[in-house]
């Protein structure tokens, strides 16, 4: 019977037993999760690693005095270079630190050996994540060291969402997906902004606000905050002034375009709003995300275009106002008195008011800012110059309360527009603008 | 040879549509349950009786031993679809076969005529949990011998060393005529435990008292004792076993299977003992016992 069958192969007759690799037990082979002591020149740093290496000595310190109590983790160099070839020039030793890079110095301060650290070869192919994580747990990363984190995710192909989930998932509390994308837009802006966020002399929200100017105009924005003004204003302030250089050559013709031609007045609209959208900046238009509503931006175009042509009008009304002619007292006092009924802007007000006193050439006194100007003034006990001063900021001051973003004009406004209207010429063009007038608008306009 | 046109009636006791089954179970590891079944399987079946080899195991003796280690395994369904109802007999049992070349292709195995194997898995190490989970698995053997239609001789169950509710799901189907066969070393520890066997199997009976569904009556009707004394192998203890299963159990021995050392090169040969060394002293004391129970040899 079992004779007709073939001859079985056979293993027991062999003299020595065959044993393949993997059937071997606990074999001497270093694996993921085994805690090995590794030589500190046998380690190099982790280059995705954008912690700024601060703190070594006095981690040395508190290393010699309680011992090492946490283990750092490794990657064996060949297990890296075969995720991450790019990163090849950076890898200088066997092993790549996956976390715990200020251990490692501190223990090479130390003098010590060996350093006890973790073999993760399983996670290479999280080691940006993780890199990430660990830094943002264990110290604040500077907003720009974040951003190039986020930056280097997103190129490996995760999408902001991604991004902030998985960073959310282990970050204290959640991330959303805008604050990923807004960290990762700080590192468009001017190198000098960027050093101010670096110093931190420059908040990120303050730095976010200006993302959307050109390179000139972050410096004055950056200049404008450092002297301590709002961002919001400052931010108002640098917008203002992209317009000027379209108004400036034309000043009168701006201001009596209030009584001019329509035609030529909605030309200088379309070419002041267009100046504001856009300014030299690294980012063309087409790339921003588009506006909801056509309507919207129509309205804010047009509050800008009225605000530039205010701005004419008080610079007019400055320079045509005889402080001396007892007529012009009641103008004066009601500026004043709308101003100093108002809470007080002064530094950005007095900014302004100082600008507008160089470019009308009645400031009178030679000052660098406008904070050492008016200190100046206050100084000189010149009672005309003070009015001039005042009279200004007062007028500063409506016309900065009047640009601020708010959904509607109150009273202070419509007396600030009616101000304009009485003894400047101006005249509200746009729809925007007699809107918000009201009644008081279409009383005014002829 | 085709006996499935009219199948010998002791194989259909009290005209069921289903084999004989014989148990082979006892709590005891490393009690020779493997070795017997699978011997005295290949042996019925190279003597002409198809048979089928249930491994429920999960540690896959008989499936390794029947041509089918985890490797060859790969994308084959197990005795656990079969308990998961998921798959059918047909679709599992495979042919039984032995190892004649390196490989994994077909041209590295044998078939063994007439024997097919239900192989096993790791996961059926899990198999009580699985009927615990959902009481309708409990019939899922049932479920297996009331669709059978085929014209296998014996039914070959080679359990874990343990009584759980897998083993239960299945005893509870054997009746009489079937054979619960604790295949046990001549060792006084595998002797010691064949009490526990009785008892195990009377509380089997117990709990189907008078359900008229199952059968629930499974017999310890041979009690097969291997590694027995030689002239050459004198170990006292293996004599003083064989003693005392002979004062406890002489009514339902089977004739012995004497000690060889040839029968632990099975496992690291993976092929049956009757076709690795068909002239060694236990395959021919299996060839014995294959004819005490009536399996002349139909093909000579």
């Amino acid at each position: 019977m079992a004779g007709t069958l073939p001859r079985p192969k056979r293993k027991s007759t062999k003299s020595a037993p065959v044993v393949a690799p993997e059937e071997v037990l606990y074999t001497d082979t270093d694996r993921d999760g085994d805690t090995l002591d590794v030589a500190l020149g046998a380690l190099c740093p982790n280059p995705f690693n954008k912690r700024k290496k601060k703190g070594v000595p006095e981690l040395a310190a508190t290393i010699r005095e309680v011992g090492l109590l946490q283990n750092i983790a490794h990657i064996r160099a060949e297990t890296w270079i075969a995720a991450y070839p790019e990163t090849k020039d950076q890898i200088t030793a066997p092993n790549v630190i996956l976390f715990g890079e200020h251990r490692w110095l501190a223990l090479q301060e130390l003098g010590w050996d060996t350093i006890p650290s973790v073999l993760c070869d399983d996670k290479v192919n999280e080691a940006r994540l993780i890199t990430l994580i660990e830094n943002l747990r264990r110290a604040q990363l500077d907003p720009l060291e974040e951003a190039e984190h986020y930056r280097g995710l997103r190129a490996e192909g995760l999408s902001y969402e991604q991004i902030a989930e998985k960073v959310g998932e282990t970050a204290e509390g959640a991330i959303s997906k805008g604050t990923v994308w807004k960290r990762a837009k700080l590192l468009e802006l001017a190198p000098e902004m960027q050093q101010a966020l670096k110093d931190g002399t420059l908040k990120v929200s303050a730095a976010e606000k200006a993302q959307k100017l050109s390179d000139s105009d972050q410096r004055a924005y950056l200049g404008l905050v450092r002297n301590g003004v709002r961002p919001a204003e400052a931010h108002a302030q640098v917008v203002a002034r992209q317009l000027q250089p379209a108004d400036a050559p034309v000043p009168e013709n701006t201001v009596s375009n209030g009584n001019g031609s329509a035609k030529r007045n909605s030309a200088e609209i379309k070419a002041v709003s267009k100046g504001n959208a856009k300014p030299a900046q690294p980012t063309p238009p087409a790339q921003r995300k588009p506006q909801p509503a056509p309507a919207h931006d129509k309205a804010d175009a047009d509050r800008r275009a009225a605000a530039a042509a205010r701005d004419a009008a008080c610079r007019l009304l400055l320079e045509t106002t005889d402080l001396a002619d007892p007529a012009t007292h009641e103008l004066v006092l009601g500026v004043l008195a709308t101003a100093i009924l108002a809470p007080q802007q002064q530094s950005a007000a007095q900014q302004r008011a100082f600008t507008w006193l160089k470019e009308t050439g009645r400031h009178g006194l030679d000052a660098a800012d406008a904070a050492s100007y008016f200190t100046a003034v206050q100084d000189s006990g010149d009672a005309a110059s003070q009015r001039l001063a005042a009279f200004a900021v007062a007028l500063a001051a409506a016309e900065l309360r009047t640009i601020a973003r708010r959904r509607s004009w109150g009273s202070r406004e419509r007396a600030h527009l009616r101000v304009l209207q009485e003894h400047a010429e101006y005249e509200p063009q746009t729809e925007w603008e007699k809107n918000e007038l009201g009644m008081a608008a279409a009383e005014g306009s002829r | 040879m085709n006996i499935s046109a009219t199948i010998d009636p002791r194989f259909r006791p009290r005209g069921r549509n289903w084999p004989l089954i014989w148990a082979y179970i006892i709590e005891c590891g490393g009690s020779t349950k493997s070795t017997s079944a699978t011997s005295m399987a290949v042996t019925a079946a190279l003597r002409g009786y198809p048979g089928v080899v249930f491994d429920l195991d999960s540690n896959m003796s008989s499936s390794l031993v029947l041509g089918y280690d985890e490797t060859a395994l790969k994308g084959k369904k197990t005795a656990l679809d079969l308990l998961y109802g998921e798959a059918t007999l047909d679709e599992v049992a495979l042919p039984a076969r032995f190892r004649v070349g390196d490989g994994y292709d077909d041209d590295d195995f044998a078939v063994i005529p007439n024997l097919r194997v239900v192989p096993s898995s790791p996961a059926m190490a899990g198999a009580d949990t699985a009927i615990a989970e959902d009481a309708d698995r409990n019939d899922w053997f049932a479920e297996i011998l009331r669709s059978y239609q085929g014209d296998d001789t014996v039914f070959y169950l080679d359990f874990p060393a343990s009584y759980g509710k897998m083993p239960y799901s299945v005893l509870r189907m054997l009746d009489e005529d079937d054979s619960v066969i604790p295949s046990i070393k001549a060792d006084p520890k595998d002797v010691k435990l064949v009490a526990r066997l009785v008892d195990e199997l009377e509380r089997v009976r117990d709990k189907n008292r008078g359900r008229r569904s199952v059968p629930g009556r499974p017999t310890l009707n041979h009690l097969m004792l291997t590694g027995t004394p030689t002239s050459t192998y004198k170990e006292a203890a293996a004599r003083r076993a064989t003693e005392a299963a002979e004062a406890k159990y002489g009514s339902v021995l089977l004739p012995y299977i004497r000690y060889s050392a040839d029968a632990k090169k099975l496992y690291e040969d993976e092929c049956p003992l009757p076709i690795l060394l068909p002239n060694s002293v236990p395959s021919v004391d299996y060839r014995k016992v294959m004819t005490h129970l009536g399996f002349v040899d139909l093909t000579a």
